[in-house]
């Protein structure tokens, strides 16, 4: 087991490496200048060349490769090009937003999601079973930031329960906080419930099927129970997987959401970075998020041990 | 002998095919049979004439769509669902494919102690106790009691599934065809295993296959199955010394001479 954690964790470097690298040729080789954005719309070449200097971007691009190794070993990514602020300082305090706002979708879809296939795959072709099935096929095809628009209109504007953007620190008030973040968390969590209620639903169909839960009913266990121990368990496995990699993806920042509801999480971050061509900041996020699936993946890995004896490390 | 099960007129239809062209068969027509206490009633017959449907409605996995099915005087289909889980524990199977019948998450205390659990039966550390005694009875080691089911060979698991089945001792016992996913070797000592629990606990058992040399070993009775009917019944040395249906004879021809 500890053999296994650290061969794992030291798999966290090459995994970790390889995007890092590429993200860097790669922003170096699209087109996009942040010195001519900095320097302005009327500035002269020469101001940009100035600019540029001053950002060492003159350098070659293997010097520049090289300086930029040095720091990033360190786990220093230096300054926004844009604003005198710390990159890591940026990430952590979007990251955190985006932590809470993934945490709160996860509820919402993990509520709903896996009852609601038990529901259905327990009374297969049922009334309730059709209706959540064709309910789940519209969440899975509906976008999470299409959810969000309606979700705004009817609770927003026309209801009014819910403010229509906004993010409101938890450390400030805890009920505010909440109440900013209801509708973005309920407009992910319900995209992945569909997903979660289609896999929870599978399993529960597969599993009823097996041969170990006819014996355990001729034996007389109570459904309830069935149900429980045998039919949820077996189901459970294959939904760590899909919880796994969804929270993976929401951790990459909701992007289109966030920027639906101005919720100042990672993917707003990004989004501007990327348009400014602010190197240090998306380098800083692309390392968060790649850090954030790996130990994600080990965890789902680990988890899975837990669930079936028979996976042992 | 006081009789433990009675199928009377019993018969099963399932519906098969494309969904506008479904067509019911029977898969058992019409079938009586009664087994007593004490006593095994091989139920032969090839594959799909019925047999392991018969076993299935004979404890209540299946209802039977027609006739009835009587275990220990209680007919079956008179059981409230919450009744028929208590009287469960007066019968019980042993199905054919242990591998996929035990579940593959629990170790064999677990399995042995889940008949218990289901049935509400004795304190935590009783249950404890008697997996270990059950083990024992079915050759199990004691020392394999934190195993997982893949961790056993086939003929391990197989007592596995004989001991879950005694544990609540029931009246009747149906074994569908527990021994012909095994080697030779091991139907051997698994047959032998059934012959010397039921000798000394006296539970009656139908005993389906369709080896036909398997059941001349395991039998007082022999009934024969082809295409859902009951084609012929006799102690064992009648049917297998002057067999009086041409199927029983096209039967024991078929089957290799050991």
């Amino acid at each position: 087991m500890t053999n296994y954690l650290l061969k794992r964790l030291g798999a966290l470097l090459p995994t970790v490496a390889v995007p890092m690298v590429l993200l860097f040729v790669m922003l170096r080789l699209a087109p996009g200048d942040p010195a001519a954005a900095i320097a302005g719309d009327s500035a002269t070449t020469e101001e940009i060349a100035e600019v540029r200097g001053r950002l060492g971007l003159d350098a070659s691009l293997w010097d520049q490769f090289l300086g930029w190794l040095g720091r990033v070993v360190r786990l220093d990514f230096g300054d926004s090009l844009f604003a005198e602020l710390r990159v890591s300082g940026l990430v952590f305090e979007h990251a955190q937003v985006t932590v809470q706002l993934t945490v709160l979708a996860l509820t919402v879809a993990l509520l709903i999601g896996p009852f609601l296939g038990i529901a259905a795959g327990t009374r297969r072709h049922g009334l309730l079973d059709r209706v959540l099935v064709f309910g789940s096929s519209i969440g899975i095809a509906v976008p999470s930031f299409w959810l969000a628009v309606l979700l705004i209109a009817v609770f927003g504007v026309v209801w009014q329960v819910f403010p229509v953007a906004g993010y409101v620190p938890f450390s400030e008030d805890p009920v505010l906080f909440l109440h900013h973040l209801a509708l973005p968390a309920i407009s992910l969590g319900l995209v992945e419930a569909a997903t979660l209620f289609r896999y929870s639903r599978a399993g529960v169909l597969d599993s009823l099927h097996q041969p170990f839960v006819t014996t355990a009913r001729s034996m007389g266990l109570p459904e309830r129970m069935v149900i429980r121990k045998y039919v949820f368990r077996a189901a459970v496995v294959p939904m760590v997987t899909v919880v796994g990699l969804t929270t993976g993806s929401l951790m990459g920042g909701a992007v289109v959401t966030e920027s639906v509801f101005s919720v100042p999480g990672l993917g707003q971050l990004l989004l501007t970075a990327v348009q400014r061509r602010d190197y240090p900041v998306i380098e800083g996020c692309i390392f968060f998020i790649a850090v954030v699936y790996v130990l994600l993946n080990l965890l789902i890995d680990l988890l899975y041990s837990l669930l079936d004896p028979r996976i042992r490390y | 002998m006081t009789v433990v099960l009675d199928l009377d007129g019993v018969g099963k239809d399932f519906s098969a095919g494309p969904f506008f062209a479904r067509r019911r068969t029977a898969a058992v027509t019409s079938v009586s049979l009664r087994v007593h206490a004490g006593e095994t009633v091989g139920l032969v017959g090839e594959s799909g004439s019925g047999k392991s449907t018969l076993g299935r409605m004979a404890i209540g996995l299946l209802s039977p769509d027609r006739g009835r099915v009587t275990v220990q005087g209680q007919p079956l289909a008179s059981l409230t669902p919450g009744k028929m889980r208590t009287f469960r524990r007066t019968m019980q199977m042993v199905f054919q494919d242990s591998s996929n019948s035990l579940n593959p998450r629990m170790t064999l205390e677990d399995l042995l102690v889940e008949p218990f659990r289901a049935q509400g039966l004795h304190t935590r550390s009783q249950r404890r106790h008697r997996a270990a005694a059950l083990a024992d009875e079915v050759g199990l080691a004691r020392g394999s009691l934190v195993r997982l089911p893949h961790e056993f060979s086939g003929g391990q698991r197989q007592r596995i599934s004989i001991a879950r089945a005694l544990a609540l001792e029931p009246d009747l016992l149906v074994a569908d065809e527990p021994v012909s996913a095994l080697d030779v070797s091991v139907q051997a000592q698994i047959l032998n295993l059934f012959k010397d629990i039921q000798q000394a606990r006296k539970f009656a058992m139908l005993f389906v296959s369709h080896d036909m040399a398997v059941v001349e070993f395991i039998s007082d009775q022999v009934a024969v199955m082809r295409a859902g009917a009951l084609v012929e019944f006799g102690s064992r040395d009648d049917v297998f010394d002057s067999p009086q249906q041409p199927y029983t004879r096209t039967l024991l021809d078929a089957a290799p001479s050991l």
